[in-house]
């Protein structure tokens, strides 16, 4: 959901106010039941999201319903012994759910950059193309579309396959505070906290709640949003070594600072009802190692991909684990978005751990026979890269990509631009 | 204003580094009390006029 957007917390005041007045009441006369909590839940998830995005939302809800009744369906053929149905179940449900991200969020991009690159594509495909293009992805798909494949997973590998039931999974899915951009959450972590669920309002709990949320509205509202427009400004920006450094560096802190604010306010809201979410955020630029970065940065995902793409990749061939790395970390970044640049982003990362893997020993050994803080450089080495990779991924066009690499590369070349123009000035006076 | 932004900015990331050097949560420092107060006025004094869409709404 949008914090920051007045019409959030207006439909959340609007939904919320009647429903626990109703609640106080129902109480108080006790003729309240348990249940009603979890249908409040479940009714406030689904109208905040239609509140968000009511043409992307019969397709959620699709999506919840195929899934649930697909996995309850998987989960009682396994209980009858036919674990060769069941995983055939699963894996089609997974097929199902990447292709409906796929469908939504690259097939332009599949069409006409991919596609593109072999033979030439009408302008006009889109007309011809049976099924309708989208030019802007739903809300949350990319976030709400892991949890249900992770959701699918470990229901399968689950020591106990019980049986869940339907309104605990609209609230697995749909919880309001999470569903649009994470946590990504794992069964295990957030299923045991939402099953059943009921309101549990405490002065801990709120008092914790309140201290995330002012932290991540902090970093959303002050630090991120104010950096913002200046981004924008410098986006432009392909001659001077110095200002792409600049720029990059700024969009370092905002991509930091808005995500970030969002996971904590999101860690917030959840926490004053009881919900305890996973951090994605550990303090990612203090790191000293690139593998130490990933530990701390959007973790949901990145344990996502360690969980469901690197490992199952990788099986008993140890020996190739560098190479399922790199192919992990390669599609994590296509993972952020259907363009070039994000390929070249996660490739950068993935390649960049290799480095650290083959040459970080030896590198150590040598900065700590030379060098009095180490750390300080290890620190500052990792979040250059950082920074670096941070181009990679703000710059959508691949051509002012380059040129800015290129200015980066050689960075002499405005030195000798500015001394020949100030030399040509110096004849043109002269003469 | 970027200049305001990048000293907070500065500070925070400070907040961050002293907390991890200190073996302490990550964000311990950051959602003390009293810190949690001062980053409420601070967001109610400072906040940006125009709010930016989140970037990973876009994702």
């Amino acid at each position: 959901m949008n914090f920051s957007e007045f019409s959030f917390w207006w439909v959340l005041a609007l939904t919320s106010v009647p429903f626990f007045a109703v609640r106080y009441f129902g109480k108080t006369f006790d003729w309240w039941q348990g249940r009603f909590d979890t249908i409040g839940l479940a009714a406030l998830s689904l109208l905040l999201f239609l509140n968000a995005s009511s043409t992307s939302f019969a397709v959620f809800l699709f999506e919840i319903l195929f899934n649930y009744f697909m996995v309850s369906l998987m989960l009682r053929r396994e209980a009858d012994g036919k674990k060769e149905q069941a995983k055939l179940i699963a894996t089609a449900v997974i097929i199902f759910d990447v292709a409906v991200l796929a469908y939504f969020k690259y097939l332009t991009f599949f069409i006409e950059d991919f596609i593109g690159l072999a033979a030439p594509v009408p302008s006009n495909w889109q007309s011809s193309f049976p099924l309708p293009v989208f030019q802007t992805i739903p809300p949350g798909v990319s976030f709400y579309t892991f949890q249900m494949v992770a959701f699918v997973v470990d229901s399968y590998t689950a020591r106990r396959k019980k049986p869940i039931k339907l309104l605990d999974y609209i609230n697995f899915v749909s919880f309001f505070p999470q569903i649009v951009a994470g946590p990504i959450e794992r069964r295990s972590k957030l299923l045991p906290q939402i099953k059943d669920f009921k309101f549990k309002f405490t002065a801990e709990n709120f008092d914790i709640g309140m201290r995330w949320l002012s932290l991540g509205m902090f970093m959303k509202f002050v630090l991120g949003d104010n950096i913002s427009p200046y981004i924008a400004d410098g986006m432009g920006e392909t001659s001077n070594p110095w200002l792409i450094w600049f720029y990059a560096f700024l969009f370092t802190l905002r991509i930091y600072f808005d995500f970030g604010g969002y996971s904590f306010m999101a860690v917030g809201i959840a926490r004053i009802i009881n919900v305890k979410l996973t951090l994605n955020f550990l303090a990612p630029y203090t790191s000293q190692s690139i593998n130490e970065f990933w530990r701390r940065w959007h973790v949901s995902l990145s344990t996502w991909f360690r969980d469901y793409v690197f490992i199952p990749l990788m099986g008993k061939r140890k020996k190739w684990s560098a190479f399922f790395l790199f192919i992990t970390f390669s599609l994590s970044g296509f993972w952020h978005g259907a363009a070039w640049n994000f390929m070249i982003w996660g490739a950068y990362h993935g390649g960049l751990l290799l480095l650290l893997r083959y040459a970080g020993r030896p590198f150590s050994k040598l900065t700590n026979k030379y060098v009095k803080k180490p750390q300080i450089l290890s620190w500052a080495l990792t979040f250059g890269s950082v920074i670096l990779g941070c181009l990679f991924f703000m710059e959508l066009n691949i051509e002012r990509l380059l040129t800015k690499l290129q200015t980066l590369i050689t960075p002499w070349a405005i030195r000798l631009a500015i001394w020949a123009r100030r030399s040509g000035r110096l004849i043109h006076l002269r003469a | 204003m970027l200049g305001v932004a990048l000293s907070l900015s500065i500070v925070f990331l400070a907040l961050e580094h002293i907390a991890v050097w200190q073996e302490r949560p990550e964000y311990e420092l950051l959602t003390s009390p009293w810190m949690s107060k001062i980053l409420l006025v601070l967001t109610i004094l400072l906040a940006a006029n125009i709010p930016a869409d989140f970037i990973y709404f876009e994702f």
